[in-house]
């Protein structure tokens, strides 16, 4: 019997839960990474971005390889908000791992806004458990009342609330509010190999591997010696043949004059929501002219932030921020409000976390009184971050640029123009702000005026019921092909709900992985 | 029978100047952009604001003397008036003269200038002389010139505006995120392993407050 082979297109936490679950099932599996190495456990870079305030320029690729065209009204470069390395962007993420809720599957059913996934919350929740042991998610629901059903708990305790938080949920919770503890991939106890969290508190790039990334298991997978992991190694092609399998990549090393062809016999791109419908466009040939899986011209559209508003908060009371790295309160009781259509459902991030926090600049010096005057306002300031649902519309896509790589191909284009939807969850976003900042007693706020993706796009593979109106299946098998896949954000039907997206692409994963082992091979 | 007051005649031909000279301006604008000469403007910009900014000359990286880290340190204690972890500011001193090029001629040029300065004032090295000396010498640093002045002042005395940005900020941005929350009562500040069991209080030397 010949030896099962996969490709897989990406490095980030999507491409190597797959990479991990096929090795671990016999396969010999190739990881295609464009971007460079990146050391873990992460101590290096976080030494270079904690105590020398450098930013290695090692771990990043020339603008010849990477970029992108943008346009809209969306005040940032999505490009910048891309992590293309060994570990992708989740070698540095905040690490919160929520589920979507059952009804964030049906929203055009329900509100009328969006789509409907072509599955529900029961088909997903066994993976949601496994993507959550793989992660290494610490969390409870005891006190969350909102949460999702589960069939197995955490696998790790909780992080408590921190000593802000507490003093805040207490004042929401006399208003009926809930702030609850936070499910994220950090360590509470050791865990699979990873230290137990010691609090660094510069947590987007934790220094001993207690937040998780996936060169954690990148590595292990790559030491059963039935993985190769090819870096700094560009994609610019996928063949399939006439009878739709597809066949091998086109590979090029970023610096070589050549490309060479890798034939697999499973396919996998989970290349992040822009460069994977960029790969499929990139593919079209004579039967497939507009791109791979685009036949109804569906590959593209249907891109989605969440948008996100980073305000602020200043008490009289001083709430200590920044004494622990990772997230704890937020609010689920948002999620899915009514009125949910005409807008969308919000998750209240009131987490005081080092990461967040405003530093002061001093501008006087040699005197430490005045120094510390400058500094004690930080002491009084509380993050309050409005993190939103969106909705696909016209006004949102992903396509390709007039500007080209080294190798002649393409970049990506991305336009974003918020629609009237977006723009009626803001004014429910403030709202809710307004509020929260009135229960507890803020001297001050500042809402900002641009919202932020949270680095969290999703869509433009959407998956689907049929061709007539999706790019994959509901397992990421893009529709006309027997063996090519798609995994991660890309394939979502809207956003994650108002939840961060990273737990949903990695449960997803497993379940792509789970039917490529049982019913492709 | 009145003639119509020549002061709204003018007016009226001003107006019609203004607005040819306005569409002129504005025709002007639009071929600007549409053409090359756009490129070159901008390639002019850049050539001044290179002028104007304090950029490090990109020399060797290289291992600093300890004449110099002893300067920047005594520069470090004047300018924070605060006890802190030194070795920390040595790290960052050290690495960066090591890794970044620029950086090490740029220290041993401002421990040059201090000790010149301290030498002149006091006849001493500038870590070897009083507070209040010290105090004098970095007098000159205002971290409020608005950006004109420093424009302007960096095409006489560049040296110090780069003294100002690369050493005198960097400093203060270090110890902001560091020994800044030690000073406000902090056990320790983030970046260091501080455990799970005191988060979820205020800090031990406000207790009592909260």
């Amino acid at each position: 019997m010949s030896e099962k082979t996969a490709a897989v297109v990406g490095s980030g936490i999507v491409g190597t839960a797959i990479a991990h679950y096929l090795v671990n099932r016999g396969y010999r599996v190739d990881v295609f990474e464009k971007g460079p190495e990146y050391p873990y456990p992460h101590r290096q870079p976080f030494t270079e971005r904690t105590y020398y305030r450098y930013v290695n320029p090692a771990y990043t690729l020339p603008p010849t390889i990477r970029d992108l065209e943008y346009s809209g009204d969306y005040a940032k470069n999505p490009d910048d908000e891309r992590f293309m390395r060994v570990g992708g962007s989740a070698t540095r993420w905040q690490a919160l791992t929520l589920r979507m809720l059952p009804n964030d599957f049906r929203t055009r059913s329900l509100y009328g806004h969006g789509n409907d996934w072509p599955l529900d919350y029961a088909d997903l929740e066994p993976y949601y458990c496994a993507a959550e042991g793989l992660l290494g998610v610490s969390g409870t629901d005891a006190d969350n009342p909102f949460a999702p059903p589960r069939s197995r708990p955490y696998p790790l305790p909780q992080f408590d609330l921190s000593y802000g938080d507490g003093l805040i949920a207490e004042k929401l919770r006399a208003a009926g509010i809930v702030l609850h503890t936070t499910p994220q991939a950090r360590t509470r106890q050791a865990y699979d190999g990873r230290p137990a969290c010691q609090n660094f508190g510069m947590c987007t790039v934790c220094p001993i591997g207690a937040r998780y990334s996936p060169n954690h298991h990148l590595a292990a997978t790559i030491a059963t010696g039935r993985c190769r992991l090819h870096t700094n190694t560009s994609v610019r092609r996928i063949i399939v043949d006439g009878a739709g399998r597809a066949k091998s990549l086109l590979c090029q090393g970023n610096d070589a004059a050549t490309p060479t062809e890798h034939a697999a016999q499973v396919i996998v791109v989970a290349c992040g929501a822009i460069e994977s419908v960029r790969l499929l466009l990139l593919s079209a040939d004579g039967p497939r002219p507009e791109g791979i899986g685009n036949d109804a011209g569906h590959l593209g559209k249907h891109f989605v932030f969440h948008h996100t508003w980073y305000g602020e908060l200043q008490y009289r009371t001083s709430l200590y921020p920044a004494r622990f790295g990772g997230a704890t309160g937020q609010s689920c009781q948002f999620l899915d409000p009514p009125g949910r259509g005409t807008h969308g459902g919000v998750k209240i991030e009131f987490s005081a976390t080092t990461e967040y926090h405003k530093l002061r600049e001093i501008r006087t010096v040699g005197n430490r009184a005045a120094i510390a005057a400058q500094l004690r306002p930080i002491l009084h300031w509380h993050p309050l971050a409005m993190h939103s649902e969106s909705a696909p519309s016209p006004g949102k896509y992903v396509s390709l640029s007039r500007r080209r790589d080294r190798f002649g191909d393409p970049f990506p284009y991305v336009h974003y123009q918020s629609a009237e939807f977006d723009q009626a969850t803001e004014r429910y976003a403030r709202e809710l702000f307004d509020r929260f900042a009135t229960i507890t007693g803020a001297n001050e706020r500042s809402f900002p005026r641009n919202y932020d993706s949270a680095a969290h796009h999703m869509g433009g593979c959407r998956m689907g019921a049929s061709v007539r109106d999706s790019v994959v299946d509901s397992y990421g098998r893009v529709h006309g092909t027997s063996n090519l896949f798609v995994a991660g954000g890309s394939t979502f039907v809207g956003t994650s709900g108002a939840v961060n997206p990273t737990l949903t692409m990695v449960a997803l994963a497993l379940r792509t992985a789970d039917f490529i082992d049982h019913q492709v091979s | 029978m009145n003639r119509p007051a020549p002061q709204a005649r003018t007016s009226r031909r001003r107006f019609l100047q203004l607005l040819g000279v306005c569409a002129l301006g504005g025709f002007f604008a639009a071929w600007l952009l549409r053409s090359r000469l756009w490129n070159v403007a901008a390639k002019m910009v850049a050539v001044a604001r290179q002028r104007t900014d304090p950029v490090l000359a990109p020399t060797a990286p290289g291992a600093l003397s300890a004449g110099t880290l002893q300067t920047l340190e005594a520069v470090t204690l004047t300018l924070v008036d605060t006890p802190v972890e030194m070795s920390h500011y040595v790290g960052y001193f050290q690495w960066r003269a090591g890794n970044i090029a620029g950086y090490r001629d740029l220290y041993e040029e401002c421990a040059r200038g201090l000790d010149e300065a301290a030498s002149r004032a006091a006849g001493l090295s500038f870590s070897r002389c009083d507070r209040d000396v010290r105090l004098r010498i970095l007098g000159r640093v205002d971290l409020s010139r608005s950006g004109i002045r420093t424009v302007a002042m960096n095409l006489y005395d560049r040296s110090w505006i780069r003294f100002e940005q690369y050493v005198v900020r960097e400093i203060l941005a270090l110890f902001v995120r560091t020994d800044g929350w030690v000073l406000l009562g902090y056990e320790t500040w983030p970046g260091t392993p501080r455990g799970l069991d005191s988060y979820t209080q205020p800090p031990r030397a406000h207790r009592s407050a909260a």
